[in-house]
């Protein structure tokens, strides 16, 4: 009789305790990048990636505790690019066969100040195979509002390269905290082909239904390249950065 | 004319012997049907036949040693009634009860008519071994005697093609498969035990598809009403639930196995009291805590069902 009312007991517990399992059930994460082993063998070791600067000193591609999002360890990417000394550059890039034609790239950044850009500030970038454009596709800038504050302008090489305007005006990007750019990119070479963006989960530009490169190739950069900064040094650091076949967006988990 | 005297005479004692015999069988007859313990066991408010009468008729058919045992032994008081409809008139014996009709009132060939019933119901081996040759019956059987029902069975097994639909999630799922029940209990509260197999079925919780296969299992009770045509019953008890999950469209996936805990209640009806009737029932699952989806980059995607509603029918196969 003990018995029973003990497991009895034991059932209603169970029942109105909120213990319900976890069921992990697989991941549509492709690749990702956290920086936790202190290396960038993340983006570097298959042999599809790289992390340079150029000229580098000045310009660098460091491992850094001081501003870290998630972990002991994030990217630090240093560049001077004083007015008209020509462009600084500091990048982690990923190409070729492990990037797939469709796939959502998310990266975190912060930016420890203002700065005034006088020329270009590319921390987001598409590169294709294509000679006339010097590999270069979609650049995502920051570029400065009147306001003083700090926003995003998408830049299109192709056809002798021209500004796409944004479906929301003047974003405002966060000085002094962790925010996330986002792209969802289908490289395709007819009008299926489309590249959105968004900034902490929101997006700000859906440019669709019109071909992409001219090739299957892809490479996706997180970078820090500029020309005519003030002050000329910049500090970008990146964190938490994926490759997924889903949607990261701001709240979404990269890790077990 | 001394020897027509003598005839005369003798004529006479022979039919004073005659008549004193049958006296003495009639008054040894007599005696038993006046006996008042028995005049007690057949009653009845009829005048035609008068129970005094049956009685007397009754006599006629058993010896007394038989009748009287016979009539105490009948369970019910009193052990015949007799009801007078007018041209029917009804004969009651041990829950028996047999209509004749005669529309012409012979109360005499009707007390006979009921003896013969009395008679066959109570102490059918007499009869059948020395059957007086019943008189001719003035009237036809017009009712039936009443059959009692079949006492239920102790014990049913229940199969059926079931549906269940959760809800309480951000995506609803439907599923089908077979159940299967047992219950074990003649009372009004008997108990319940049954699993339910669902087929799987592809469903997505948080836009993670998924593979989604059930298996409750669940015991409790039963409370039942039994009855001729429908035998309604309602259920409560305690679930657990074997889910599978398997995400389908992710990058890389793996099966996942859980048990559910939760309760169980149902509302059902099983038509007829046979060995083999069809019965229908709804049922509800509430799961308290349902378990999490988990899938990277989303996170939680969410939980699944919480409350799951079915409905079943099938057979139920009586038995024990």
């Amino acid at each position: 009789m003990r018995a029973a009312r003990i497991a009895a007991l034991a059932v209603l517990v169970a029942l109105a305790g909120g213990c319900g399992p976890r069921l992990d059930v697989g991941s549509d994460l492709l690749w990702t990048a956290q920086f936790e082993g202190n290396t960038f063998d993340e983006w570097t070791g298959d042999s599809a990636g790289n992390a340079w600067a150029f000229p580098n000193p000045p310009d660098l591609v460091e491992l850094t505790t001081e501003r870290v999002r998630h972990g002991s360890y994030a990217a630090k990417l240093t560049v001077d690019a004083p007015a008209g000394s020509g462009q600084g550059s500091a990048a982690l890039s990923r190409a070729g066969d492990p990037l797939p034609q469709t796939a959502y790239y998310s990266a975190w950044y912060y930016l420890p100040r203002t700065i005034s850009v006088g020329t270009y500030w590319v921390i987001f970038k598409f590169r294709q195979q294509d000679a006339p454009t010097m590999d270069e596709l979609y650049d995502l800038d920051l570029v400065n509002l009147d306001t003083g504050e700090m926003s995003l302008q998408l830049y299109d090489h192709r056809g002798g390269g021209r500004v796409v305007p944004l479906d929301v005006a003047s974003p405002v990007v966060p000085v002094g905290q962790w925010f996330q750019i986002e792209a969802f990119y289908r490289n395709a070479q007819d009008d299926t082909g489309r590249v959105t963006f968004w900034l902490d989960g929101r997006q700000i530009v859906d440019v669709a239904h019109q071909p992409m490169a001219p090739t299957p190739w892809v490479e996706w950069d997180v970078s820090s390249i500029a020309e005519d900064l003030t002050p000329s040094t910049a500090v970008i650091y990146v964190d938490d950065c994926a490759v997924s076949r889903t949607r990261v967006g701001p709240h979404g988990v990269i890790t077990d | 004319m001394p020897v027509v005297r003598d005839r005369v005479r003798r004529t006479t004692c022979l039919v004073i012997a005659a008549w004193i015999g049958v006296f003495v069988i009639a008054r040894s007859r007599a005696g038993a049907a006046t006996d008042p313990d028995l005049e007690s066991l057949i009653a009845g408010s009829s005048t035609c036949p008068r129970p005094d009468l049956v009685l007397a008729e009754l006599a006629t058919l058993l010896p007394p040693e038989r009748l009287g045992p016979r009539l105490h032994a009948v369970a019910a008081a009193p052990a015949v009634e007799l009801v007078d409809l007018g041209a029917p008139f009804q004969v009651v014996v041990a829950g028996h009860v047999r209509e004749y009709r005669d529309d012409a009132r012979d109360c005499t060939q009707r007390a006979r008519v009921a003896a013969v019933f009395v008679a066959m119901t109570i102490d059918p081996a007499s009869i059948a071994a020395a059957p007086p040759a019943p008189p001719p019956a003035p009237v036809a059987t017009i009712a039936a005697p009443p059959s009692l029902p079949p006492p239920p069975a102790g014990a049913r097994l229940d199969i059926a093609a079931a549906l269940d639909a959760g809800v309480g999630s951000a995506d609803r799922v439907a599923q089908g498969g077979v159940a299967l029940r047992l219950t074990v209990g003649r009372e009004r509260l008997a108990f319940a035990a049954g699993a339910l197999a669902l087929w799987p079925v592809d469903t997505s919780i948080g836009g993670v598809r998924l593979r989604q296969w059930r298996l409750p299992i669940d015991a409790g009770v039963r409370v039942q009403r039994g009855g001729e045509r429908f035998a309604p019953y309602a259920e409560l008890g305690l679930l657990a639930a074997v889910l599978s999950e398997t995400a389908i469209q992710l990058e890389t996936s793996s099966g996942r196995t859980t048990i559910e805990l939760g309760a169980r209640g149902a509302l059902g009806v099983r038509m007829g009291a046979s060995r083999f009737a069809p019965f229908a029932a709804l049922h509800a699952e509430l799961i308290p805590s349902p378990p999490e989806i988990y899938a990277l980059p989303a996170g939680v995607a969410g939980h699944t069902p919480w409350f799951w509603i079915g409905a079943s029918a099938g057979a139920s196969l009586g038995f024990l």
